[in-house]
C-alpha cells in the first residue's frame, strides 16, 4: 500500500506545469500537461478541474463538462465545479435533464471520504476495545457501537464506489447521439441526445451502452458517441 | 371586420399583456350572439388572477332581463401569463324585445377597486313560433370563405340540440390542403339556450387551419355522431339513448396565392403586433448585461418567424439568448406569440439610439405586405463597471461564440497541487480489516473466555447446593426418597474429601471428622440404612437429620 501512496504522489508536479501553459495562453500545452494523469485513472480533482476549464475555453463544452463532472466525484463541495458546469450548460440547447449523483450523499461527500470517516469510527471502536483491558470493569459497549457505525459507513462508502463505477456518467460529444430501443445500428432510432447530454450508463455490451437521461428516457448509443466521466 | 378585429385586439390586449402587470383582469363574453324575444342566453364575466370582492354586476338594459346565475372557479394557464385563478359569474340574459343591445359593462370591485368591462353586442329577433325545426341540427363552415395563402383559418362545427344529447363526436374531412398549427387542437364549447319551448343545447368545435394549398379548398361535411337520451329508462333507472348520425354540410373556402413578396418578408401572415422591452435604459454600466426581450403576437402561425439580423453597434453588444413560442385558441380565436429574448452589453459610455427593427408581414385585412417598425428606443450608459477584457469579445474586437466569451467567468483553475490522488475507495475493506483486528481479536478473546465459564459453569454443580436442593426436591416414594437423602449426605462428604462420591470411603472421612460431627452423620447414615435395607420405619426426622449432619459438615 504504502508503494501504491509512492507510486501516485510520483505523478505529482504536473498541475503546476500545465498553469503555467495556461498563464501563458498555451491551452493545448495546458491539456497534454494535464490529461496524462487524468487518462492513468488517478488524476485529482484540481486536475480533472483544469481541464475542464481548458475544454472550455477551447469550445469544446461537452468535455468540458465531463472533466467538471469528474472533478465534482472528488470534490464534491467545491462550489467552482457547480459554478462552471451551470456556466457551460447555459450555453447548450436541446439537451435532456442531466443525470444527477447516484446517492445523495454523494453530492456533499466522496465515497473515499465516507469511508475515511467510517475508518475513523473503526479505529476509535477498536482502540477502545484494546485500551478497555486495563480497566476491565467499563462498558465495551460504546467501543463496539463505534466500531460497528464504522463498519457500516465503510460498507455504504465502498458499495456507493460501487454504484459509482458500474454506472458511471458519460456526456455525449462531438456530434448527435442516435439512440435506439436495441443495440444495433439497425434498431429503430427512439431518441437523439444532443453533444453536451449527461447520461448515465446502465448496460453495455458489444460496443454499445444502455443510457438513461435525467428524464428517464433509455436507448442504447455507440460507445464512442460520449465520454465517459473519468475516474 | 372591424368589429372582429377590434375584439380579436382586445382579447390579446386582456390575456396576453395586460396580466403579468394588472393584479385582476376581466372579461366579458356571451354565450350566443343571436337569439329570439323569449329566449335566455348567458352571458359571463370572468376575473382572472383576484377574486371579486363582491358579485359583479351588469345593467339592465331596456327590454333585457339579466340574472345572475352561478359562479364558478378554476385555475387556468395561457400562453405567457403561467397558471392563475379564474372565476366566471355566469349571468342568465333574457330579452322580451326585438333589437341591438349592448350589455355591459359589468363592474367588478377588487382589492384594488372598481374595474370595468368592455360591452358586447346582442342581436335579438322575431320569435318563429310555428317554425318546426328539426331536433338536431349541423353546420359546418369556415368562419370566412375567402382566405390568403399562409392565413389562419377557423373551421366551426355546430350542432344545435332541442333533444337532450350527450356524447357528441365529430368525423371531419381530411381538410386538404390546409394544415393544423404545430401543438394546437380543435376548442370545444357547450352553450345553453333557454327556450319556452324547451331548452336549446349547441355544442361547438372550432379548429385553427393554415391555408397551405391555394385555390378552391371546399371541404366535404363533417358528421356529428351522438348520443339522444330517450324517455325509456334501464332496469337500473338510467336513461337509454340512441345513436343519431348528422351530417353538416360542405364547407366552401377559396385560397388566394399571396402577391409576390418584397425583399424581407418575414413569413408572418396575419394581423401582428411587436414590442420591445430593455429591463434596463438608464444608468447602464459599461459591461452591465441588459436584458432586451422582442415579443411578436397575432392571429397567424409565428413559429417559423425569425428576428431580422441583429447588427452590433458602436459601443453596444448584441448576445441572441433564446425564443419560446406559443399559439392556441383563445376565446375561439387563434392566437400564436414568440418572445424572442436577447441580451445588449454596452462596451463604452454614451446614450446609444437603438436602431428600428423593420418586419415585413403580410396582412390579410389590408391585403397587401406592410412592415411593421420595432421601436427600440434608447439606452444611456453612464459609468464603467466591470472593466472588459480583449478576451471577453474574442479577439481584435469581434464577437466571439457564446461559449468562449461568456460574460460570467469561469472559476479559476488550481495552480498547485497534487495531479494525481490515491483511489481510497477500492482498498476500504481492507484498510477496515486491518483496523478492526486489535479490537476485533481482544474482543473475540474476552468473548471466548466468556463463553468457556458460562459453559464450565453449566457443567460444574456446587456439591452443597446440590445436596441441599435435592433435599428440596426429594420425590414421594418413601424408597426413592431415602436414596435421594442418602445421596445428598453422600455428595456433601465427598465434596469435603476431595473426592467423587463413587470414589468415597464414608469410614476413613468419618474417621477424619470430629467426633460431634462424625456422630451425627453416621447417626444420619444409620437411620437411612436401617429404613432402606433392613426394613425399617422411615424415621420422622428424616431429613432433619441429613440438614444437620450437612450443616454440621460444612460448619467443620
Amino acid at each position: 500500500m504504502i508503494a501504491w501512496v509512492v507510486l501516485c504522489v510520483a505523478w505529482a508536479g504536473s498541475v503546476a506545469d500545465g498553469a503555467s501553459a495556461w498563464e501563458d495562453g498555451k491551452i493545448d500545452v495546458a491539456i497534454e500537461a494535464w490529461q496524462p494523469a487524468a487518462d492513468a485513472g488517478w488524476g485529482s480533482g484540481r486536475v480533472k478541474f483544469n481541464l475542464g476549464n481548458a475544454y472550455y475555453r477551447r469550445g469544446d463544452l461537452p468535455r468540458a463538462i465531463a472533466y467538471w463532472r469528474a472533478a465534482g466525484q472528488y470534490r464534491p463541495r467545491t462550489s467552482g465545479v457547480s459554478h462552471n458546469i451551470a456556466l457551460a450548460r447555459r450555453d447548450l440547447s436541446g439537451v435532456p435533464t442531466p443525470v444527477g449523483a447516484p446517492m445523495t450523499w454523494m453530492r456533499i461527500l466522496t465515497p473515499g471520504e465516507l469511508g475515511l470517516l467510517g475508518l475513523l469510527f473503526a479505529a476509535v471502536g477498536s482502540g477502545g476495545l484494546v485500551l478497555r483491558r486495563r480497566n476491565p470493569e467499563g462498558s465495551r459497549l460504546g467501543w463496539v457501537g463505534a466500531a460497528l457505525l464504522g463498519t457500516l459507513l465503510v460498507l455504504l462508502a465502498t458499495w456507493g464506489w460501487g454504484v459509482q463505477s458500474r454506472s458511471p456518467v458519460a456526456v455525449v460529444v462531438d456530434g448527435d447521439a442516435s439512440a435506439r430501443a436495441t443495440p444495433d445500428l439497425a434498431a429503430a432510432q427512439s431518441l437523439i441526445l444532443r453533444p453536451g447530454a449527461e447520461v448515465r450508463v446502465v448496460q453495455e455490451l458489444d460496443h454499445f451502452l444502455l443510457v438513461e437521461t435525467g428524464d428517464g428516457d433509455r436507448g442504447w448509443i455507440p460507445d464512442g458517441a460520449v465520454l465517459r466521466v473519468p475516474r | 371586420m372591424r368589429l372582429l378585429t377590434a375584439r380579436f385586439l382586445m382579447v390579446v390586449l386582456v390575456l396576453f399583456w395586460a396580466l403579468p402587470a394588472a393584479a385582476a383582469t376581466v372579461s366579458l363574453s356571451l354565450g350566443v350572439p343571436k337569439v329570439q324575444v323569449g329566449q335566455t342566453t348567458r352571458v359571463t364575466v370572468t376575473v382572472v388572477g383576484e377574486q371579486p370582492t363582491t358579485l359583479p354586476t351588469i345593467p339592465d338594459p331596456e327590454g333585457v332581463r339579466v340574472r345572475f346565475r352561478e359562479r364558478k372557479s378554476q385555475f387556468i394557464s395561457t400562453p405567457g401569463t403561467g397558471i392563475v385563478p379564474s372565476y366566471q359569474y355566469i349571468f342568465d340574459v333574457t330579452p322580451s324585445e326585438i333589437g341591438s343591445y349592448e350589455l355591459g359593462p359589468a363592474e367588478v370591485v377588487v382589492n384594488s377597486g372598481p374595474i370595468l368591462t368592455e360591452t358586447v353586442s346582442l342581436a335579438v329577433q322575431t320569435r318563429k313560433e310555428a317554425v318546426k325545426t328539426a331536433d338536431l341540427i349541423a353546420t359546418t363552415q369556415f368562419r370566412r370563405q375567402t382566405a390568403w395563402e399562409g392565413e389562419i383559418v377557423l373551421y366551426d362545427a355546430t350542432l344545435t340540440a332541442r333533444v337532450p344529447i350527450r356524447d357528441v363526436q365529430w368525423r371531419f374531412p381530411q381538410f386538404e390542403g390546409l394544415q393544423i398549427p404545430p401543438n394546437v387542437g380543435a376548442q370545444n364549447s357547450t352553450t345553453q339556450i333557454g327556450d319556452p319551448s324547451g331548452d336549446i343545447v349547441i355544442v361547438k368545435s372550432v379548429i385553427p387551419l393554415i391555408a397551405a394549398g391555394t385555390g378552391d379548398r371546399t371541404q366535404p361535411p363533417s358528421v356529428a355522431r351522438v348520443s339522444q337520451l330517450t324517455s325509456r329508462v334501464t332496469t337500473y333507472g338510467l336513461p337509454l339513448s340512441k345513436q343519431r348520425i348528422e351530417p353538416g354540410e360542405r364547407a366552401p373556402l377559396k385560397v388566394r396565392p399571396l402577391p409576390k413578396s418584397p425583399p424581407g418578408f418575414s413569413g408572418l401572415v396575419g394581423e401582428f403586433s411587436f414590442s420591445s422591452v430593455l429591463d434596463k435604459t438608464e444608468k447602464v454600466k459599461v459591461g452591465e448585461s441588459v436584458g432586451w426581450t422582442v415579443n411578436v403576437i397575432g392571429n397567424g402561425v409565428v413559429d417559423g418567424f425569425e428576428l431580422p439580423e441583429l447588427e452590433n453597434l458602436e459601443g453596444v453588444r448584441i448576445y441572441r439568448d433564446k425564443s419560446s413560442v406559443a399559439g392556441g385558441m383563445v376565446e375561439g380565436e387563434y392566437i400564436g406569440r414568440k418572445t424572442f429574448s436577447m441580451v445588449l452589453v454596452p462596451t463604452a459610455r454614451g446614450v446609444y439610439e437603438l436602431p428600428n427593427l423593420d418586419v415585413v408581414v403580410f396582412s390579410p385585412e389590408a391585403g397587401r405586405y406592410i412592415t411593421k417598425t420595432v421601436k427600440l428606443g434608447k439606452i444611456s450608459v453612464m459609468g464603467a463597471g466591470k472593466a472588459l477584457k480583449v478576451e471577453d469579445f474574442g479577439a481584435n474586437g469581434e464577437e466571439a461564440e457564446p461559449a468562449t466569451a461568456p460574460e460570467v467567468d469561469l472559476e479559476g483553475i488550481y495552480t498547485g497541487g497534487l495531479a494525481t490522488t490515491v483511489p481510497l475507495a477500492p482498498v476500504l475493506p481492507l484498510i477496515l480489516i486491518l483496523v478492526l483486528a486489535p479490537g476485533g481479536l481482544v474482543l473475540a478473546a474476552e468473548l471466548g473466555s466468556a463463553m468457556n465459564s458460562w459453559w464450565a459453569g453449566r457443567r460444574t454443580v456446587p456439591a452443597q447446593a446440590q445436596g441441599r436442593s435435592r433435599l428440596a426436591s426429594a420425590p414421594d416414594d418413601p424408597t426413592a426418597r431415602l436414596a435421594v437423602y442418602d445421596l445428598a449426605l453422600r455428595e456433601v462428604l465427598a465434596k469435603r474429601a476431595g473426592v467423587s462420591v463413587g470414589e468415597l470411603r464414608r469410614d476413613e472421612v468419618l474417621s477424619e471428622l470430629p467426633s460431634e460431627v462424625a456422630a451425627e452423620v453416621q447417626q444420619a447414615f444409620r437411620g437411612l440404612d436401617r429404613a432402606r435395607f433392613a426394613g425399617g420405619p422411615v424415621p420422622e426426622d428424616a431429613v432433619d437429620r441429613v440438614r444437620v449432619a450437612i450443616d454440621k459438615l460444612e460448619a467443620a
